[in-house]
């Protein structure tokens, strides 16, 4: 095992944590980053792993993020995944060639966000993916999600996924998304024309699609060993979705459906920091003071997405500023920062209206959790259906942790990160508790599965 | 910059370009279906794509339970699908 | 209305883990109206955590009686309620060394004359029951009789039979407060209105003692950590509940189980000499530590060297209730119209039953089948009066 002795850990090597990092290591101060990802970059700013130069703009952007920061001084540590952390603040990573032991003085989380999905018939299916799984199929494997693809659910995400899906000469079939109208995206829109040329370039993306439905669902995927046909139907403002006019599309090989996305909070969660819930940021998010990216615990800030969902703006310059503030907290001299950081908060709490306004706009239509028949499959690990999650409930427990104990939705290897959200919607429909009060699965060590024998090894010397 | 390899793919050599995930090539190969679940039999494919999901699950070089698409390719990996 | 606000009956049971879930089946089967409040989810607290063993070796020799009481009335209630993964599977108590036989030949001697078959095997023959336990033992006992439970159905399923029987039962509702009235038990206090109830049972594990004393009832019950790992599923390797042999000192000196779930997840705890006394607050529950998980790691691969590439899944931590001699605190206390069932020292499954039986036969002016002065709550007060 390697022990890493530093000032500073970054969790997470996406804009949050890479401007985080840069920011820290230019006020002086000892970074090292560990990212999960084949190489830095993250989702946004998603670099090849051959290492073949970016053919976007992002990955480009992305390029230069990462060369700032190696040339800072930041030590890197990529395809390295975090599965434990102590309250004294040791946390412990594995990778290829070995676990990592880290004894930092200050932590900041930038674990960025996952894809949010929701259960419906058919989505267990081969083919069914989240939007987020067919960018990186492409991004990082070269490959495409299907010959003929349709992109549905809800968000702005969905047009960069088509923008990719364009570019490898595969663009969908069909997008069917649950969107608002046009009018209310142009009036939000309006008021912030900084971002007048990123909204068109995704929107010309979307004209090479040659079925484009809005305010329309999918409410099944059909198939036997891979999805071949889609059935969607029209949805309308306040939520309800009109099965009588249901229509299939057949002939298709993937299907990539996602609802925004969901903070991974479960590092922030198990450093006990304190979360909240707000469906327009995610759901379970970590809370920070946003102006220094402090959690309610000491020598632990977060940035990004963790923080609540709002973008790769809001993330950027949220790292930034936890960066600068870890330093100073760390005792670096940054007499000279009040003023940027002044600027940089000033900067965030505009860019995050924008996309909090976003996220309200996008927000998945209420009877999302209808679309799960009792045969559905809502734990995927643990092949838990919603007729038992809903006997359970019926049964007298509640909450996710009752579900939970009672049916192992949620027990398996993900442990609730892809159904929590879902059991907690159903927990809300069933037993009329708020999806707050349902609560969401609480991480514990290890944050993902690890060998025994990686177990020993980092906790043999172990002192307490 | 790219490097072809070959791997053994359920005792079949597949060639394939060294770090990309090893989830993307199997997606293509198998047709989408990388495993069958011990409960149902249910086909399962890559989901999530970033290693949160665990649908992706293969056997690499006697290991079992790895996650396919946070497995970067490497020259001479073995890797076994789990049928039911 | 929530339900359970403003609601009356003739017994309020608070808690709604194990004991309280038997406790609450045991009063409502004898035709009492009930109502169960549960301060989380069911069986989420300390029930959730336990491993669950149905068995009677190693225990406590005064409480083998009660014991074979309850492992009966285990099987018959899993002969006849919807499943909860009750398995005659066995267990075996591993020796290190030969310095333990004293021990081990004591419980084998005390078990025998309680009319029970536990007996003594050298490494091969264990193997025999256990084929992936090739870790170099010097020998183990084995009791073929004891069974282990799913924790988490087990409870469901009482409490399923206690609604059958007309119970109800309340989530997320924490008890405040107990409500008296001309000096007698008049039900509870919530944080949604009071539920009336001439009967209280306490079942509320290390949150009891709490309660108690807001009926100026002075209970010696204290918090204790219990620490656990899980892997994640693999196929079946483990058929026995493994244990380590008993040493002198109780569980103060340590302990080790070993069980495969039907989940096929691998549950396993070690906590060597002066471990387990760790205080703390039940509301605030800290992860494992990291001396626990690398003495439950390392005497799993001792015993079972094949499993060092499993994955590890999960780790829990819980406060249990502990009294200064193991038992339950089992019995009226204070004011009339209260009971207390608490006290599982870590083994509380098991007896579960039988201190739901024990409260039913108080309530219900009966004798029972087995000495119920050993769990009186009074008994440490007449210890210090003596």
């Amino acid at each position: 095992m390697r022990r890493i002795d530093t000032d500073l850990l970054v969790v997470g090597g996406g804009p949050a944590g890479l401007e985080a990092a840069r920011a820290a290591a230019e006020a002086g101060i000892a970074v090292d980053l560990v990212d999960a990802g084949f190489r830095p970059g993250g989702q946004y700013w998603m670099q090849d792993p051959t290492g073949a130069p970016p053919l976007s703009a992002q990955g480009s952007k992305g390029a230069a993020a990462i060369a700032k920061a190696q040339a800072t001084g930041v030590a890197f540590h990529s395809g390295a995944e975090v599965f434990a952390a102590f309250p004294d603040r040791r946390v412990l990573a594995n990778a290829a060639d070995g676990p990592i032991e880290f004894t930092p003085r200050a932590i900041i989380v930038a674990t960025g966000a996952h894809d949010r999905a929701m259960p419906f018939p058919g989505w267990t299916l081969p083919g069914v993916m989240t939007p987020g799984a067919g960018q990186r199929l492409a991004k990082l494997g070269g490959t495409s999600a299907g010959e003929r693809v349709v992109l549905a659910g809800s968000g702005p995400f969905l047009m960069a996924v088509a923008e990719t899906l364009v570019k490898l000469g595969k663009p969908p079939v069909a997008l069917i998304e649950a969107r608002p109208t046009d009018s209310a995206i142009i009036a939000h829109l309006a008021r912030h024309p900084g971002r007048w040329r990123e909204a068109a370039r995704l929107l010309a993306g979307a004209r090479a699609i040659p079925e484009r439905r809005s305010g329309w669902i999918v409410t099944e995927a059909i198939g036997s060993e891979r999805v071949t046909a889609v059935r969607i139907a029209p949805v309308d403002r306040s939520g309800r979705i009109d099965r009588a006019r249901s229509e299939t599309i057949g002939g298709i090989d993937a299907l990539l459906v996602g609802w925004g996305f969901r903070p991974m909070i479960e590092l922030t969660a198990l450093l006990r920091c304190r979360h909240e819930h707000d469906p327009a940021l995610g759901g379970w998010h970590c809370v920070t003071d946003r102006a220094s990216g402090r959690t309610s615990v000491e020598g632990v800030y977060a940035a990004g997405e963790v923080t609540g969902i709002a973008g790769a703006v809001p993330a950027r310059l949220s790292g930034r500023l936890a960066g600068l503030s870890a330093a100073a907290d760390l005792g670096a001299d940054t007499a000279g920062d009040e003023g940027e950081r002044a600027s940089l908060a000033e900067q965030l709490a505009r860019a995050r209206a924008f996309s909090d306004g976003l996220g309200r706009l996008y927000a998945p239509p209420a009877d999302l959790v209808t679309l799960a028949r009792d045969d559905t499959v809502v734990c995927r690990c643990e092949e838990i259906t919603r007729a038992d999650i809903a006997a359970a409930f019926a049964d007298g427990t509640d909450a996710v942790a009752g579900a939970k104990i009672w049916t192992r939705a949620g027990m398996g290897r993900c442990q609730g990160r892809i159904c929590g959200a879902a059991v907690a919607a159903i927990a809300a429909a069933e037993t009329g508790i708020t999806p707050r009060e349902a609560g969401f699965n609480p991480p514990r060590i290890p944050l993902r599965p690890v060998p025994l024998s990686v177990v020993l090894e980092t906790t043999r010397d172990g002192q307490e | 910059m790219s490097t072809l390899v070959t791997i053994d793919l359920d005792g079949r050599a597949v060639e394939a370009e060294a770090g990309r995930p090893l989830g993307a090539l199997l997606h293509r190969e198998l047709n989408a279906v990388l495993r069958h679940t011990a409960k149902d039999g249910a086909p399962r494919g890559v989901f999530c794509g970033m290693g949160v999901c665990f649908d992706c699950l293969v056997r690499v070089d006697g290991r079992e339970g790895v996650r396919a698409c946070v497995t970067p390719i490497r020259a001479g990996m073995r890797v076994e699908t789990v049928r039911s | 209305m929530k339900p359970g606000a403003g609601m009356k009956a003739d017994a309020v049971v608070v808690g709604a883990g194990v004991v309280g879930a038997a406790v609450a089946r045991a009063l409502a089967v004898s035709g009492r109206r009930v109502v169960i409040v549960e301060q989380g989810v069911p069986g989420g607290a300390v029930s959730g955590a336990s491993l669950a063993c149905i068995g009677t070796h190693m225990m406590d020799e005064d409480e083998l009686p009660l014991l074979k009481w309850c492992c009966d009335e285990w099987a018959a209630f899993a002969s006849v309620a919807p499943d909860f993964e009750y398995s005659r599977c066995g267990q075996l108590r591993f020796l290190k060394q030969e310095s333990e036989r004293r021990s081990a030949d004591e419980w084998i001697g005390i078990e025998t004359a309680a009319g029970l078959s536990p007996t003594l095997l050298d490494p091969d023959a264990v193997r025999r029951i256990e084929p992936e336990l090739t870790g170099p033992i010097h020998a183990a006992t084995w009791s073929p009789n004891s069974a282990v439970v799913n924790p988490f159905l087990a409870v469901r399923r009482l409490l399923e039979a206690a609604q059958a029987a007309g119970a109800t039962l309340v989530s997320r509702r924490p008890v405040t407060a107990l409500r008296l009235a001309g000096g007698r038990i008049a039900g509870v206090e919530t944080a949604e209105g009071p539920i009336e109830a001439g009967i209280v049972v306490l079942a509320g594990g290390p949150w009891t003692a709490k309660l108690a004393a807001t009926a100026g009832v002075d209970l010696p019950i204290v918090p204790r950590k219990a620490q656990c790992l899980a892997t994640v599923s693999v196929p079946p390797s483990i058929r026995t509940v493994v244990g380590a042999c008993k040493a002198e000192g109780g569980v103060d000196a340590g302990y080790t189980q070993i069980q495969q779930a039907m989940s096929g997840q691998i549950l396993f705890n070690t906590v060597l000499e002066g471990g387990v006394t760790a205080a703390g607050s039940p509301d605030d529950i800290p992860e494992v530590d990291r001396a626990f998980i690398r003495d439950s790691v390392a005497t799993l691969l001792f015993l079972f060297p094949a499993f060092v590439q499993i994955d590890l899944l999960r780790s829990w931590v819980r406060y249990e209730a502990v009294t200064p001699d193991d038992r339950f605190l089992t019995g009226p206390a204070g004011p009339d119209g209260l009971f207390i069932a608490a006290g599982d020292g870590g083994t509380g499954f098991v007896r579960s039953l039988g201190m739901a039986r024990i409260i039913a036969d108080f309530v219900g002016g009966r004798e029972s089948p087995f000495r119920r002065d050993l769990y009186d709550p009074a008994r440490f007060d007449m210890k210090a009066a003596a």
